[in-house]
C-alpha cells in the first residue's frame, strides 16, 4: 500500500438527532468525548452552500465531536441533519465494524442497557433472544454482533481469534 | 464495566460496479486484496482490503444470495448519515503528488494549504461510487491528538 497511509482514523455520522446519536457513542457504547468544534460562520456557509434543507446551525453552537475508539482512531458525529431518510440499505455504505478485547463482555455490558444484539445487519431480522454467548463463530473465524446506533447506521463490534482470516492474513 | 474498544475493525461498502471499486482501492489507494469470503453459490460474497495491522476495506460485490449487499440509489452524500471516513496520512504533499500528480485523482484542499479547526490538514477524494474519504495529517497541535491523554 501507499506507505503515506496509516491506518483508517475515524468514521463520521451526520446526525438528525446528535443530542441521541452523542449519548448512544458516549453513553451506551462508553467511547470517552475528546473534544468538540462549535461552528464559525465559515463552517456555516459551507453547510448552507451543500443543500443541507434543515441545517440552523449557529455560531458557537457545537459543529461537530469527537468519540475515542482508541488512540488515533474515533468516532466523529457532526450535528448537522441530512436530508434524507438514511436509507441503510439502500447506500453505499454498509457498516462500520469496532474491534473489542472481549466481545462477550462487550454483549453483557450492552444487553445490561437494553441494547438488542443481531446476528447480521437489522435488515436481516435475526436477533439473539438468549444472551450472546460468542459461540457462533463467522466464516471469517470472528466472533461478532451487530448494534444500530440512533440514526440507523449498522455497527459490527468484533472480535478476533487466532483462526480470523483478518489476522491469518494480515501481513504485506 | 466499561466495553474495551481496541480500534476501527473495518468499513465496509455495497458496490455498484464491483470492477472499479476494486481497482480504486488497490491500484490507487494500493491496498492489496487479503482474502473473500464466499457464498453457498461460490460467489465472493465480501472482498477484503488490508489497510493497516488487522484494519481492512469490505467490499460486497453484491450477490445474488444477499439482497441488502447490493443498491440501486444514488448514494447522494446529503441524504445519508454516513459522512465519510478517514484515512491518517503522514505526508500531505507526497500524497497529493501520488494520487492527483501520478494517478488524476482530484484531491480536495484548502487552496492555501492551512489546518482546520481540529488543526490537522484535512483533505478528501471521493471512490468510484461517490464515497467520500478523508485524509488527515495531524500536527503536533491536533486536537485529536492533544486532547488525548493515551498517546498510540
Amino acid at each position: 500500500m501507499q506507505d503515506y497511509i496509516k491506518r483508517i482514523t475515524h468514521c463520521t455520522f451526520v446526525c438528525r438527532d446528535y443530542a441521541a446519536t452523542q449519548h448512544f457513542y458516549g453513553e451506551v457504547l462508553g467511547l470517552k468525548k475528546l473534544f468538540g468544534i462549535d461552528y464559525d460562520q465559515k463552517t456555516i456557509d459551507d453547510f448552507k452552500t451543500r443543500g443541507y434543507d434543515d441545517f440552523d446551525g449557529k455560531v458557537g453552537e457545537e459543529w461537530l465531536s469527537y468519540y475515542k475508539v482508541a488512540p488515533r482512531e474515533f468516532i466523529e458525529l457532526f450535528n448537522v441533519p441530512y436530508n434524507g431518510k438514511n436509507d441503510t440499505q439502500n447506500e453505499g455504505f454498509h457498516h462500520v465494524c469496532l474491534m473489542v478485547e472481549d466481545v462477550v463482555a462487550a454483549a453483557r455490558e450492552l444487553e445490561g442497557k437494553g441494547v438488542t444484539l443481531w446476528r447480521g445487519p437489522r435488515w436481516m431480522n435475526n436477533p439473539f433472544t438468549e444472551p450472546f454467548d460468542g459461540t457462533e463463530v463467522g466464516q471469517c473465524g470472528s466472533i461478532a454482533f451487530y448494534i444500530q446506533d440512533p440514526e440507523g447506521n449498522e455497527i459490527e463490534v468484533m472480535q478476533y481469534t487466532e483462526n480470523s482470516l483478518q489476522v491469518l492474513n494480515d501481513h504485506d | 464495566m466499561a466495553i474495551k474498544f481496541t480500534g476501527i475493525g473495518h468499513i465496509a461498502l455495497r458496490c455498484k460496479d464491483y470492477a472499479a471499486m476494486e481497482k480504486f482501492y488497490t491500484e490507487t489507494m494500493g491496498f492489496k486484496k487479503a482474502f473473500d469470503l464466499i457464498d453457498e453459490n461460490n460467489e465472493a460474497w465480501i472482498t477484503y482490503f488490508r489497510v493497516a495491522p488487522g484494519q481492512y476495506i469490505e467490499l460486497f460485490p453484491g450477490v445474488k444470495s444477499c439482497p441488502n449487499d447490493h443498491y440501486t440509489g444514488d448514494n447522494a452524500q446529503i441524504d445519508r448519515s454516513h459522512f465519510h471516513a478517514c484515512f491518517e496520512i503522514d505526508d500531505r504533499r507526497r500524497m497529493i503528488a501520488d494520487l492527483e500528480g501520478e494517478k488524476g485523482l482530484p484531491v480536495g484542499r484548502t487552496p492555501d494549504d492551512t489546518v482546520g479547526l481540529c488543526r490537522s490538514y484535512c483533505q478528501f477524494v471521493h471512490d468510484p461510487e461517490g464515497n467520500e474519504w478523508e485524509l488527515m495529517e495531524f500536527t503536533e497541535n491536533s486536537l485529536q491528538l492533544v486532547c488525548d491523554d493515551e498517546k498510540a
